[in-house]
């Protein structure tokens, strides 16, 4: 399979140009104020920016199995899984 | 309006995603400077890597210069060795810890400053159509002034161990490695530098995001604060993802090299 080109997720690109805006605009809003709407929108920000790489690896990781590039989505499949193991015994 | 973590998180996000180091090697000592506990500037460190990653990934993503199998590939080292790192915290001072970094930082500097010239060149038989990453292998090619330049990691062996050595070090001391990982694939992996960046500034961004998680669970995180720098990262992001499409490798190579002097001091100092 070396050598043909990967098209891309596009679904990667409109996540994250999503994830950008969103976080952004709540983030502005959230460094205005202590109001109770800008303490929600600084939440929802790094809420945004938490969650983006980790969907964007999941993303990849379907867009990879489409392909039939199975080696490589398990390797995203699994280091999502590290990255949750290390929050958890983080937690412990 | 935090003023302060805005303009220094927006400084530091710029130079960081030039070299795809990540802004919080820099944020977190300039904030600890300022009157900032390293208690509450570690989290602060960590939204601006995370910022600062996400902002530059929607640019380098279209520009397709990030290989995300190498980074995946090379995070599952770095990612099971920062957390057998957080495990093993305490084995080490971290006055050690940080020295060594520094050293490591040094010497991937004066590495990638003594090198010249572009080891990877354009291949005239490759267009545009060819831009992009390789299905099923660590390779592909980009765009280097008008030409293709195909690329293929080399060592892989080597370059997961110093990941995942990288990972161990980042785990005990609560650094981000961006600043051993960028080096390690370019130098190391024969990986093009601004490819090598934009992959790392990708793969940070996943690990400043799992940290982030635990310490919101841990109630660890000023949202006032967290957003200032969110917003100073996020522009600063875009606009280091915008200088390092502009500049030439070895121009990168340089800044790199500077940045990482400058941080191999600061951590020397800090430990």
């Amino acid at each position: 399979m070396s050598g043909v080109i990967d098209p891309g997720a596009r679904g990667v690109q409109v996540v994250l140009r999503v994830a950008v805006a969103v976080a952004f605009v709540c983030a502005v809003v959230g460094m205005l104020g202590d109001a109770a709407i800008h303490h929600a929108a600084a939440g929802v920000a790094i809420g945004v920016i938490i969650a983006a790489p980790l969907v964007r690896v999941l993303l990849l990781a379907g867009h990879w199995a489409r392909l039939g590039d199975g080696r490589y989505a398990g390797a995203a499949l699994v280091l999502v899984a590290v990255a949750g193991c290390g929050a958890l015994l983080a937690l412990l | 309006m935090q003023w302060t973590e805005l303009l220094l998180s927006f400084a530091t996000s710029v130079v960081g995603a030039l070299g795809g180091l990540g802004g919080a090697i820099l944020l977190v000592p300039l904030l600890v400077l300022t009157g900032v506990s390293p208690r509450a500037a570690a989290p602060l460190g960590l939204v601006s890597v995370a910022g600062g990653s996400l902002s530059a990934s929607a640019m380098q993503t279209r520009e397709r210069s990030v290989n995300h199998r190498l980074g995946i590939t090379t995070e599952l080292a770095a990612s099971t060795g920062a957390v057998v790192g957080v495990l093993a915290s305490g084995w080490a001072s971290d006055a050690f810890l940080q020295r060594f970094l520094a050293l490591v930082a040094i010497a991937a500097a004066v590495l990638g400053g003594r090198r010249k010239g572009v080891r990877n060149l354009p291949d005239p038989a490759l267009s545009l159509d060819d831009v992009g990453e390789h299905v099923g292998s660590l390779s592909g090619a980009y765009v280097l002034d008008g030409g293709v330049v195909p690329y293929k990691a080399r060592r892989l062996l080597t370059g997961s161990g110093l990941f995942a050595v990288s990972g161990l070090l980042a785990g005990m001391a609560g650094a981000s490695g961006g600043f051993v990982k960028t080096p390690a694939t370019s130098e190391v992996m024969h990986i093009p530098v601004r490819v090598a960046a934009a992959t790392t500034t990708f793969t940070i961004g996943l690990t400043a995001a799992t940290g982030l998680g635990v310490m919101a669970v841990q109630g660890r995180l000023d949202l006032h604060e967290c957003a200032a720098v969110c917003v100073g990262s996020m522009l600063g992001g875009r606009v280091g993802a915008m200088l390092q499409t502009k500049l030439s490798p070895p121009q990168v190579r340089r800044v790199l090299s500077a940045v990482l002097v400058v941080v191999g001091v600061v951590l020397m100092v800090r430990a």
